[in-house]
């Protein structure tokens, strides 16, 4: 009998295009073929001896690919077609593997708990018992991580790491819904323990009073499922997206600045990085950062609520995933957009074949221009302290806040010129070199910029920076000193 | 030494159109080219035969229509190297499904399509040893 091999399958059988075989039905066809080019066995039967997806067989131009066909009897000049199948699909897989979702049962409680999931055709038990073994880290307890913790907990995801230094502070009630005010100068890690406690007592809970480093970030996230980045300042954000790589976890990133917030996924499936997106941060003294920039209360819970969202689907493995893609929403005038982020092939990071990437923390102030180098003139200083005495002294100083009107709104520093950064160059002409210039920001930091500035546009007179801007000056002015504000 | 399979602007123009043309519903070709020559020369347009509610994330090639393809390209001396299909608002990367019917060292390119562009085309082989897939380089010319 005669056996026409496709030309795709051919290089297994020797180039042949035709074989003559002696046997009466498919399964003796294979077995002489497989036996005869020993090649092509595990090209056409996978380890459980079944028939690889990708093979066809064609009898008389009918489809006799399936086992229960392979004991007809075959006339001696039917025509027999080793054929290949071609096919693919695009179907979401879940991040969680078949093997772990299968270790996982529920009790009564459990099915009455998540009875709302168990309902969704994509998600069902499945889903559910995927939700229950993953294992996700949280990376900041703050604005975005409020929401997408508690909608981690209540989701019923299984093991929830925090990572977060900080403790609450008053002025975090505002849009950090997962502290309340009783938890002020408690660390935000307990704060947040207790919360997904009173949600759900039979999720692992770990807490991580830590502030992520270069040295510290891949003990941290390694054996995760899933990290999503809640932090708000790029030093962190850069470590977290570099060790992901190195991990090989997706990250979920969220930012949010104003009434501005993005989030997208990346290092999923091979696709790009944070550092694709965007290879350097933007210039640290011209974009506060969050917590010098503020946002609207709602916001971090509308971006931090797709982090969870996203995270879910990726554990689930359903529905379209924010992907090389950024989702920026505009909460001011309601607008959202998508835009494509593209794997750059030369990124550092996750186009490097080197063996090891090396962790390094971003130089930010260093990367921005804003840090003194050494061949720069240093800026000079003053602390909170000598500020104080200085405007007590009596002595001729002129100072200039050069922070936006809302922050100076909530602060208000007496006796000062206000020059917003952009137009200190304009303007260097209603300042007097003759008397010492102090410069105020929030930290401290946007003011060197103006400094800076100031230098480049020729001004001569003698400059100095308010250190640690008003925030290093909270205690002197209110606890030591309140009068004078 | 396999450095990779060279894709002609025109021929590649041609595998974009046609997933932009398909769109939102995953298209499929036939990649064909010269023995030993690892370059496309030419694409066999062919019908996704899946199932209508599942074109939009599966194909599917007729293995007759293969069969076809490959006796008219063997009479013009070419034979197939490979395949191409689009994925219609996802990544060009490959799936689980992708990955599962791929025959080794045949070549697979993958288009990423939304309603106006193709924004990434990346190709894909199945190594003969171990069967594990992995990322080929596409020359452009
Ligand atoms: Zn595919
Ligand atoms: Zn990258």
């Amino acid at each position: 009998m005669k056996v026409y091999i496709s030309a795709t399958l051919r290089s297994f059988f020797g180039r042949n295009a035709e074989l003559s075989v002696a046997a009466s039905d498919i399964k003796g066809i294979l077995d002489k073929i497989t036996t005869e080019y020993p090649d092509s066995h595990k090209i056409v039967f996978d380890e459980n001896g079944e028939l690889r997806s990708f093979i066809k067989i064609f009898v008389a131009g009918e489809d006799k690919t399936d086992k229960s066909n392979w004991s007809e009897a075959l006339g001696e000049n039917e025509e027999v077609l080793l054929l290949p199948a071609i096919a693919g699909g695009v179907s979401r897989e879940s991040i969680i593997p078949d093997e772990r979702r299968k270790a996982v049962s529920f009790d009564d409680a459990e099915v009455e708990r998540f009875e709302n999931h168990l309902l969704l055709r994509e998600i069902g038990v499945k889903g559910q018992k995927r939700i229950k073994a993953a294992r996700v880290l949280v990376a900041g307890a703050g604005a975005l991580g409020s929401p997408v913790i508690q909608y981690l907990a209540a989701a019923g995801v299984g093991t929830i790491k925090v990572v977060d230094f900080d403790d609450v502070e008053i002025s975090n009630i505002q849009n950090q819904v997962i502290h309340t005010s009783r938890d002020v100068k408690r660390p935000k890690v307990a704060s947040a323990k207790d919360t997904v406690r009173n949600i759900n007592r039979s999720i692992v809970f770990e807490a991580e009073n830590t502030k992520l480093d270069a040295q510290n970030i891949l003990e941290i996230i390694d054996g995760y499922d899933l990290v999503i980045d809640c932090t708000d300042n790029y030093v962190a954000r850069y470590i977290i997206s570099d060790a992901c790589v190195v991990c090989g976890i997706p990250l979920v990133f969220g930012a949010i600045y104003q009434y501005e917030g993005r989030v997208g996924v990346f290092n999923y499936n091979g696709g790009p990085c944070l550092r694709c997106a965007f290879p350097s941060p933007p210039p640290a003294g011209l974009v506060p950062t969050c917590a010098e920039g503020g946002a609207i209360s709602p916001l971090p819970g509308i971006i931090g609520s797709i982090q969870a969202n996203e995270a879910l689907k990726l554990i689930i493995g359903i529905g379209e995933i924010l992907d090389g893609k950024l989702l920026v929403i505009d909460s001011l005038n309601l607008r959202s957009h998508l835009v494509n982020v593209h794997k750059d092939a030369n990124c550092a990071v996750c186009a490097s074949n080197e063996n090891e990437i090396q962790i390094e923390e971003i130089d930010y102030e260093e990367f921005c221009g804003v840090k003194e180098t050494e061949d720069e003139i240093p800026i000079e200083g003053f602390t909170p302290e000598e500020l104080a005495k200085r405007i007590d002294s009596d002595d001729p100083v002129t100072i200039v806040d050069v922070r936006e009107p809302h922050e100076r709104a909530i602060l208000r520093f007496p006796n000062v010129i206000v020059i917003p950064i952009g137009q200190l160059a304009r303007r260097k002409n209603e300042l007097n070199p003759e008397i010492d210039t102090v410069f105020i920001c929030k930290e401290g930091k946007r003011s060197i910029l103006a400094i800076n500035t100031l230098r480049e546009a020729g001004y001569s007179g003698p400059m100095y920076n308010l250190k640690g801007g008003t925030d290093a000056m909270k205690n002197i002015i209110f606890s030591n000193e309140g009068g004078w504000l | 030494m396999f450095e990779g399979i060279l894709i002609k602007k025109d021929i590649e123009r041609k595998l974009h159109n046609l997933a932009l043309g398909k769109y939102p519903f995953e298209c499929c070709a036939i990649l064909l080219g010269r023995q030993g020559e690892d370059r496309i020369d030419e694409i066999l347009p062919v019908n996704n035969a899946s199932e209508t509610t599942k074109r939009k994330v599966q194909f599917e090639i007729d293995p007759l229509e293969v069969y076809k393809a490959e006796g008219e390209a063997e009479k013009k001396g070419l034979e197939i190297l490979g395949f191409f299909h689009s994925h219609p608002d996802h990544r060009a990367s490959l799936s689980g499904m992708d990955e599962e019917y791929m025959i080794p060292g045949m070549i697979y390119i993958i288009a990423s399509v939304d309603s106006e562009s193709v924004p990434e085309t990346r190709g894909y082989t199945k190594n003969y040893t171990d069967g594990s897939a992995e990322e080929i380089i596409i020359r452009r010319e």
